[in-house]
């Protein structure tokens, strides 16, 4: 029977798991692997061998590529949170009972993984979501371990320090705390040598988790002796933040672990078993553990909307899927946030859609929604692919290398790299990155496909690449058509991109035109707007003059009449003219009623929010990042 | 006796094993004219006599492929395993010593469609000269402005052995980054060297014959701490040049990245007593990049000239605009070591009137030659594609490119080896974007020979590794100060210098 409830509470685990991190977070795990990189080579072993708990990293690095499906790197997760919760349970000999008193451990980790939030784009740790389950499954194993003189045996985590680090440091601790034990009497043959006993179950090990890392110090040259003590312990700080809070569940997690190995006084055990010795009453207490435990764990459950349909439409964008992107910006319960708003409008851009739809989706724009002090820059979330995707392969370039410097490379700015390499007619280049992705376990279909790019036969020209990668000609035609300055982002692409193509203009390409005009009506400027307004009708004569681009016209030419004669232009009756007087009254008579402008836009929003004059007039205060 | 049997049937495993796993050549095979597709390329090179193994990998679109080595005199090995000639540190350097002064010859079979095929033989000449032992260099990404796990190497050439002389991580947190950056030698020993920390824990480390110090080289009368730096091969003197360096980004250009000057001096630092002195300073010239003779008498430098023109322009909005207007010339000042006092400076090589612009100027430690690397405009060549190097002989001034060290990709940071037999660059060729080590032999004759790419223990080494080698430098011997000990310097508070007018 008892049996039966351990067995209850580690489905229970199992599946409240499973919900949080497939159904809830399986775009967070992709982007998880998306944002790190493992290749079959000597030169990432060493790389990962670089620190202490190298191994951890080299196999932590291993398995998170398994998030590429989401629901194995889940399964692999579980498998291993209920390994550690079955050894836990040998280890400290816990009733069956109380199994969610083994649960503790698992449900940090599971924490550890669904509680990041915008750290995901910061954390430069290899293999964050396993290292920590593996190297707790490590302590937990040596401490299920049953050997005489234990603390003598403590040498082994100290030889193995550079493979698992602090881990191995926690297994000597844990020895030493399990020695101390000895005192109670659990062990009748060193009773009577209680110094001896000591001196070799508690003092040895726990002089050797102090000592341990001062004595493999000088084999590491990029180790600061105060990181020596945990390295393989996540840490979480970026350029302007820092978070304890996201290392609460690792901290919470070896402090359980060193409370089971406390030895605990015999009359505290003994009056705990009394008490809970109506399995009633421990059931009771094991479901209120668990309970608190699944509590716990949905709060720290990152949630945030955005934050979720944000990397939907980037891994979308990815794949040049245009239509989810733009179903998921359709069914946004609130305001994008400035990522999403870019990935709309390239989604539309590549559509072709944009001059009919730009003004269909949210473009207000917010800052994306942080827990912490964590400043969240576009630079380090997307800008290489939205730079990419404007043709700007230099810059999509420098941000992914930049980024790489900081966080490490991954397939996700591998993969970019390997696109802008090869629209720069960077051959060699591209085929290095494939080589590297080649060599990966889920990325090598990718690589296969962008691989005879770089041949004899594919790499003559341009055209070519067009013919056979028609994902890629919409970046080619605008990189193609882009003039050569010396430039600048300031950190800020989305201004960048917005300041840069609402003032180029080309005659010789409709796409890049287009995208100059669109700039121009985001930019709300008349003068801007004119000259790429003919020029887009003069490339596109054959074509009606899609509607949002009628609409700015009408309206700048009301607003502004000596900017240009407006009178001859043949605009929709309808969809235009008509409508634009309707706007306008129902704003004139909104405001008479002293609404004040904001307001006024509100009150607008439902009826007039899908058009340039709605955007022109209430949609302000956008703030990039 | 049983005892015995039992051992005679090892050794005869043991014996059957090796020879089983010793790859052979094949006996019938059908044989082309052409070269096989080597990585890295090492057909018809010339080599060190005290090189290590030249491992590469045969790209003909199989694994299965074995290369076998002949020395004169019939030594002869053969080696392959998975598409890889892995060679035996011990057995190369038995063919190394048969071929001194004369050729390796190379056979490259491949089994194609299950028949073998040679292809064309090729040589490693072996040099009668050895290599300086030893070369550091900067593995970095090849990033634009960020900096983390930076570090500065060194790599014995004999064999594969590579560690960090710094890295930037143990003091590299987020909210103080830290650069390293030019690290160099005292005539090629490492008794007395130094390299900058920018930014976070910033300073100059100097280590001067078992001193170290940290000093911060930046006054009040100079433009800033010491950049690229050159130390007199004889004397305790080091020039420098103060840089106002700033970066901006191409839109489409495929050098990517401009880096840029407006406004640089040279200036000389002495360790003992930690004063600076103004070298050269004229507003409307870009002095960098100081280079001693190998007699201490001659301080070569680049510089530009450049006048600002509009004045309600800031300057570095200036050079953007007219980046490509920068062409840097050579130039050479007499220096006496005694009086530690300069001559007048005279132009050697007018860049400027070929519309080109010099830079990164190196001396053989014979006196002989001046290396330095020429492209179209500007003074950051790494970035260049068509930055190449040219030799200059200081006798008759003449200037002629290495044909044999270039490439179509950028070739910067020249330097010789101590023996003046041996030039090393830092090239683009791979992939056009990460920088490695190539070597050439250049012989008495005053010819250069076809550069070999630095050998690594595993032939695609260069394929996987995602970081360059900038800024490789000859050393005679390793550095000994450890990483931990530069470390420790590193987190006092520099030193400031003063300066001394003239």
């Amino acid at each position: 029977m008892q049996r039966g409830w351990a067995f209850a509470f580690i489905l229970a685990f199992v599946l409240f798991a499973a919900y949080y991190l497939i159904t809830e977070n399986s775009d967070t795990l992709f982007m998880a692997q998306s944002r790190s990189l493992f290749y079959n080579s000597e030169i990432h072993f060493k790389e990962c061998m670089q620190l202490p708990a190298g191994l951890l990293f080299f196999i932590g690095g291993f398995l998170t590529q398994f998030f590429y499906i989401p629901a194995l790197g889940a399964a692999i997760l579980i498998f291993l949170w209920v390994v550690i919760a079955l050894i836990t349970k040998k280890a400290f000999s816990i009733r069956n009972l109380l199994m969610p008193l083994n649960l503790v451990v698992p449900f940090m980790l599971l924490v550890s993984v669904i509680d990041l939030g915008y750290w995901i784009y910061y954390i430069k740790f290899i293999g964050y979501y396993f290292v920590p389950t593996l190297g707790l499954l490590l302590v937990v194993s040596w401490a299920a371990l049953r050997l005489p003189k234990k603390g003598l045996w403590t040498v082994i985590p100290a030889l193995t320090y550079p493979l698992f680090g602090i881990y191995s440091l926690l297994c000597m601790a844990i020895t030493g705390l399990q020695g101390v034990k000895g005192k109670n009497g659990n062990d009748e043959k060193t009773h009577s040598m209680q110094g001896k006993w000591y001196l070799m179950n508690v003092a040895i090990p726990f002089v050797l988790a102090v000592v341990t890392p001062v004595l493999w110090f000088r084999a590491y040259s990029e180790l600061a002796l105060e990181n020596a003590w945990i390295s393989g312990f996540p840490i979480f700080e970026a350029e302007e933040a820092s978070s304890w809070t996201l290392s609460m569940p690792f901290i919470i997690a070896i402090v359980w672990l060193f409370i089971l190995a406390i030895p605990k006084p015999a009359k505290w055990t003994n009056l705990v078993a009394d008490k809970l010795s109506g399995s009633k009453l421990s059931l009771l207490c094991s479901t209120l553990i668990f309970v608190a435990l699944a509590f716990i764990t949905h709060k720290a459950n990152f949630d945030n909307y955005n934050y979720h349909a944000e990397m939907r439409m980037y891994n979308a964008a990815e794949d040049y899927d245009w239509d989810t992107i733009l179903q998921e910006s359709a069914k946004l319960p609130g305001d994008a946030t400035r990522e999403m708003v870019i990935l709309k409008n390239i989604a539309l851009f590549n559509k072709g859609t944009v001059g009919n739809q730009f003004f269909h989706y949210n473009n207000m724009g917010e800052k994306p929604y942080v827990r912490d002090s964590l400043k969240v820059h576009m630079v380090q979330t997307a800008a290489p692919l939205l730079y990419m995707f404007h043709g700007k392969v230099n810059f999509s370039t420098r941000w992914c290398i930049e980024n790489s410097v900081e966080y490490g490379y991954s397939y996700n700015n591998l993969r970019i790299l390997t696109i802008c390499a090869l629209v720069n007619e960077e051959y060699k280049l591209a085929r290095k990155y494939l080589d590297i992705l080649s060599n990966t376990l889920f990325q090598k279909e990718w690589a296969e496909h962008y691989m005879p790019a770089t041949s004899k036969t594919y790499m003559l020209n341009q055209h070519n690449i067009q013919k056979y990668y028609p994902e890629l000609a919409n970046i080619i035609d605008l990189q193609r058509h882009m003039g050569s300055v010396l430039d600048g982002d300031n950190g800020i692409p989305e201004m960048y991109l917005i300041n840069y193509f609402s003032r180029s203009m080309n005659k010789d390409s409709k796409y890049f035109q287009e995208m100059t005009l669109v700039y121009a009506l985001v930019q709300k400027d008349i003068q801007l707007f004119w000259p790429r307004f003919v020029q887009y009708a003069y490339l596109n004569s054959d074509k009606t003059m899609p509607i949002h681009y009628q609409e700015a016209a009408y309206l700048y030419g009301k607003l502004e009449p000596q900017s240009m004669d407006i009178s001859r232009m043949p605009f929709d009756q309808q969809q235009i003219v008509a409508r634009y007087e309707r706007f306008n009254q129902t704003a004139q008579s909104l405001l008479s009623t002293g609404l004040d402008t904001k307001q006024v836009g509100e009150n607008m929003k439902a009826v007039y929010g899908d058009t340039f004059w709605w955007f022109y007039f209430f949609c302000r205060d956008i703030v990039s990042y | 006796m049983i005892h015995l049997r039992n051992l005679a049937l090892i050794l005869t495993l043991t014996g059957a094993f090796i020879s089983c796993s010793r790859p052979k050549a094949p006996d019938t095979y059908i044989e082309t004219q052409e070269l096989p597709v080597i990585r890295p390329d090492y057909a018809e090179v010339t080599m060190p006599a005290n090189i290590c193994p030249p491992n590469f990998a045969v790209l003909q679109g199989t694994r299965n492929v074995v290369a076998r080595f002949t020395a004169p005199g019939g030594l002869s090995y053969t080696y392959g395993e998975d598409g890889k000639i892995i060679i035996d540190e011990d057995e190369w350097a038995e063919l190394r010593n048969a071929a001194k002064g004369s050729g390796i010859a190379v056979e490259v079979f491949a089994k194609v469609s299950e028949e073998w095929v040679r292809f064309k033989p090729f040589n490693i000449y072996i040099a009668e000269e050895d290599i300086d032992p030893y070369i550091s260099y900067r593995n970095i990404q090849p990033s634009y402005v960020a900096f983390e796990n930076i570090a500065i190497r060194q790599r014995n050439l004999t064999n594969y052995d590579e560690s960090d002389i710094y890295s930037n991580m143990p003091l590299s947190t987020e909210k103080s980054g830290q650069c390293i950056n030019c690290h160099s030698y005292q005539n090629y020993k490492t008794s007395r060297m130094l390299f900058h920390m920018r930014q976070g824990y910033g300073g100059t480390m100097i280590v001067d014959e078992g001193t170290i110090k940290k000093v911060d080289l930046k006054t009040d009368s100079t433009i800033s701490a010491g950049v690229y730096p050159s130390w007199h091969p004889q004397i305790n003197v080091i020039a420098f040049s103060t840089n106002n360096t700033g970066q901006s980004f191409h839109t489409k250009d495929i050098r990517k990245i401009e880096v840029q000057d407006t406004r640089s001096d040279l200036i000389l630092y002495d360790p003992q007593t930690d004063e600076v002195s103004i070298i050269e300073n004229d507003s409307n010239e870009l002095e960098v990049f100081p280079c001693w003779s190998a007699d201490g008498k001659t301080l070569y430098y680049c510089s530009a000239h450049f006048e600002y023109h509009n004045d309600s322009l800031a300057k570095e909005t200036e050079m953007i605009q007219r980046y490509k207007e920068v062409h840097y010339n050579l130039y050479a000042k007499s220096f006496d070591p005694k009086t530690r006092t300069f001559g007048p400076s005279i132009k050697i090589f007018n860049a400027d009137s070929l519309g080109l612009s010099a830079t990164l100027p190196r001396v053989s430690p014979d006196g002989k030659y001046l290396v330095f690397s020429l492209a179209e405009f500007g003074c950051f060549h790494v970035w260049h594609p068509d930055a190449d190097i040219q030799l200059m002989d200081l006798k008759t001034g003449e200037v002629r490119p290495l044909t044999e060290l270039n490439s179509n990709q950028s070739e910067s940071y020249p330097s010789f080896s101590s023996n003046s037999r041996w030039i090393m660059t830092a090239s683009r060729r791979d992939d056009g974007n990460y920088t490695r080590p190539y070597i050439s032999y250049f012989d008495k004759n005053g010819q250069c020979h076809k550069a070999f790419e630095l050998p690594q223990r595993d032939p695609n080494f260069y394929t996987f590794f995602l970081r360059s080698y900038n800024r490789p430098e000859f050393m005679v011997e390793p550095v000994k100060v450890t990483p931990q000990e530069f470390v420790s310097i590193a987190r006092e508070d520099p030193k400031k210098v003063t300066f001394k007018s003239k």
